[in-house]
This record gives structure tokens, C-alpha cells and sequence, in this order.
């Protein structure tokens, strides 16, 4: 009987601590999460300006014309499919990343110069790249939400070098 | 009287085994704010060491295809400049970042002049309150500036692969 009264007497024994725990960790491991998310956010941020920053860049190297086959705004793309496909840079999206990026050429005045197989890339002028990412939730620190993607702009620019070209062109 | 008393004793909440629990639960805290400051400097560190990288391919790109006739600090006689320049830019490029993540190894430049492909692979460290030291590695690469256009944009091109 005494043995009895004395666990009636304990059953909320620790019950304070339990309400601690049951309030605090979820919301300990919400931040851990929503840290992870936000590093995560940073790489993949990282990881596309690289990529346009490249293509920008092989583009104002590139080529004596704008379009065409072998032009600058061609090898920009081929630049960023690359990236896509993982074998320079690591860029998953959840949209068409090539064909909903643009590629813009600015000659010295300040005018865009439009993409033709007859048209030269401006000597000193500037080439843009810019592109859309929906970088897929699941792909920021791992947590899947159906449906919710971030969408990541990003520009990409470099001068054209009058006094460099790649060979063959 | 002392059935009141003997009931109101009854009714007191017995603490007995709190500190246990107490105590996991201090720890658990401790723990996941642990937890969270690793994944914050290791993503910092990441961030770092690829920046790095990314900075040494830019700059193996652009420097002169050639052999070093002097020796420096980055460079022997005899090295691959554009393997020179993409050593020395990776290694300002960690110096800037020194408070995120420290170089351990020297960066590798490997310009391969017959695929068209410069690689760099830099090593960087850091220190995570849960595992101690970690040495991350980033690895960037990109064509030359010499591969032709067409190289560029055919399909399956060996230029694009680290």
C-alpha cells in the first residue's frame, strides 16, 4: 500500500523537462534546417554566377559574329548546357536553363548589336548572359517540398577584348 | 490537522530525477547549436575554397601559353605559366579568405594543351566544433582560350569535362 501512494505520489515526475523537450528540439532542428537551407542556397547562388560568369566570358573570347553556328551566342549556350549536364559545374534546375537564358551583345555606344550570323561581335564592347534558375527545393539542404522551386536570376558580363580570339575563327 | 498537511505533502510535485533529464536536455541544446554552427562554417568554407578555384581557372585562362624561364614563388623554371598563374591566383584568392577556410595543400593546375582543358583542384581547411579540422576540396576547370569554337559547340565535347 505505502509502495502504491508513493508512485501516485511521483507520476509527474520530470513532466516539465518533457514539455521543454517536446517545445524546444523542433524548433532547434527547424533552425538547423533553415541554416542548411541557406548555405545550400549560397553554393548553388555560387555555383550559377561561375557558370554565367564562364559563358560570358567564352562568348567575348569567341568568334567574329554574333550568331551562326559557330557564333559567340551559340558557344554561350553550349557553355551553359555543359554546366547543366555537370560536366564543369554542378547546375540543376527545375526550367529549361539554356533555352530561357538570353545572350545580349552592347557595342562601345552603348547599343545592343542583335544576334546574327552577320553580325561582329562589337570589338570593346560587353557581353551579358543572363539566366533563370528554378533550383529545386529539395536541392537547398535536402527538406523536399512538392512544388516550391527558387527562382535564382543571374548576370553574368565580360568585356570584349579586341585583341584576343580564339583560333580557327 | 495532520491528514490536511499529510494531503497537501501528498499533492507536492516530487522532483526526484529532474536533474537527469535536465541535464539531456541541456546537452541536446548544446548539441544542436553545435550542429548548426558546423553547417554554417562548413558552408563558408565550401563557398571559400571554390571561389578559390573558380579564380584559379579564370586566371590559368587568361595567362600566356608558355614555359617559366624564372623561378618564383608559385613557379620553377620549366612549369607551365598558365599553371603558375592559376597556383598564384589561388592561393590570393584563399589568403582573402582566410578567416573562412585556410589552404592545406598547394592547389593542382593541370592544363591539358591536347584536350583543351585547364583543371584546378584547391584544397582548403577548417575547423567544425563537432569533427575538428576538415580539409574540403573544390574542383573547377574550363576550356582554353586556344580550343577552336567548334569545339566548343559540338555535341558530347571532351572541352566541357573536368
Amino acid at each position: 500500500m505505502a509502495l502504491l501512494t508513493q508512485r501516485a505520489e511521483r507520476d509527474d515526475r520530470g513532466s516539465g523537462t518533457a514539455i521543454g523537450v517536446a517545445i524546444l528540439y523542433p524548433v532547434l532542428m527547424l533552425v538547423i534546417v533553415a541554416l542548411a537551407t541557406l548555405s545550400e542556397s549560397a553554393r548553388i547562388e555560387q555555383s550559377l554566377q561561375a557558370t554565367v560568369n564562364r559563358a560570358a566570358r567564352t562568348a567575348s573570347l569567341c568568334c567574329h559574329y554574333t550568331g551562326g553556328t559557330d557564333g559567340a551566342e551559340a558557344v554561350a549556350l553550349a557553355s551553359l548546357a555543359n554546366a547543366e549536364r555537370g560536366t564543369y559545374e554542378s547546375v540543376r534546375c527545375n526550367n529549361d536553363f539554356v533555352g530561357e537564358s538570353a545572350v545580349v551583345f552592347i557595342d562601345v555606344d552603348g547599343d545592343e548589336v542583335p544576334v546574327d550570323p552577320h553580325n561582329p561581335v562589337p570589338p570593346g564592347g560587353t557581353v551579358y548572359v543572363l539566366a533563370t534558375c528554378k533550383i529545386p527545393f529539395e536541392a537547398l539542404g535536402g527538406v523536399w517540398v512538392p512544388g516550391v522551386d527558387a527562382e535564382r536570376k543571374v548576370l553574368g558580363v565580360a568585356a570584349v577584348d579586341p585583341y584576343r580570339t580564339r583560333r580557327g575563327v | 490537522m495532520t491528514s490536511k498537511l499529510r494531503g497537501l505533502l501528498r499533492h507536492r510535485r516530487d522532483e526526484r530525477g529532474d536533474a537527469l533529464s535536465a541535464a539531456i536536455l541541456y546537452l541536446g541544446v548544446m548539441l544542436t547549436i553545435l550542429i548548426g554552427v558546423h553547417v554554417l562554417i562548413i558552408a563558408m568554407a565550401r563557398t571559400a575554397v571554390q571561389s578559390a578555384a573558380d579564380a584559379a581557372v579564370a586566371a590559368a585562362q587568361v595567362a600566356p601559353d608558355g614555359i617559366a624561364t624564372t623561378a618564383s614563388y608559385d613557379c620553377a623554371v620549366g612549369d607551365e605559366l598558365r599553371a603558375c598563374e592559376g597556383r598564384f591566383a589561388a592561393r590570393l584568392a584563399m589568403a582573402a579568405t582566410d578567416s573562412s577556410a585556410a589552404i592545406t595543400r598547394d592547389p593542382v593546375v593541370v592544363v591539358e594543351e591536347d584536350k583543351g582543358i585547364v583543371s584546378v583542384l584547391v584544397f582548403g581547411g577548417t575547423i567544425s566544433p563537432v569533427f575538428g579540422g576538415i580539409e574540403l576540396t573544390a574542383l573547377a576547370c574550363a576550356p582554353l582560350d586556344s580550343v577552336e569554337p567548334s569545339k566548343l559547340t559540338a555535341a558530347d565535347s571532351e572541352v566541357w569535362r573536368c
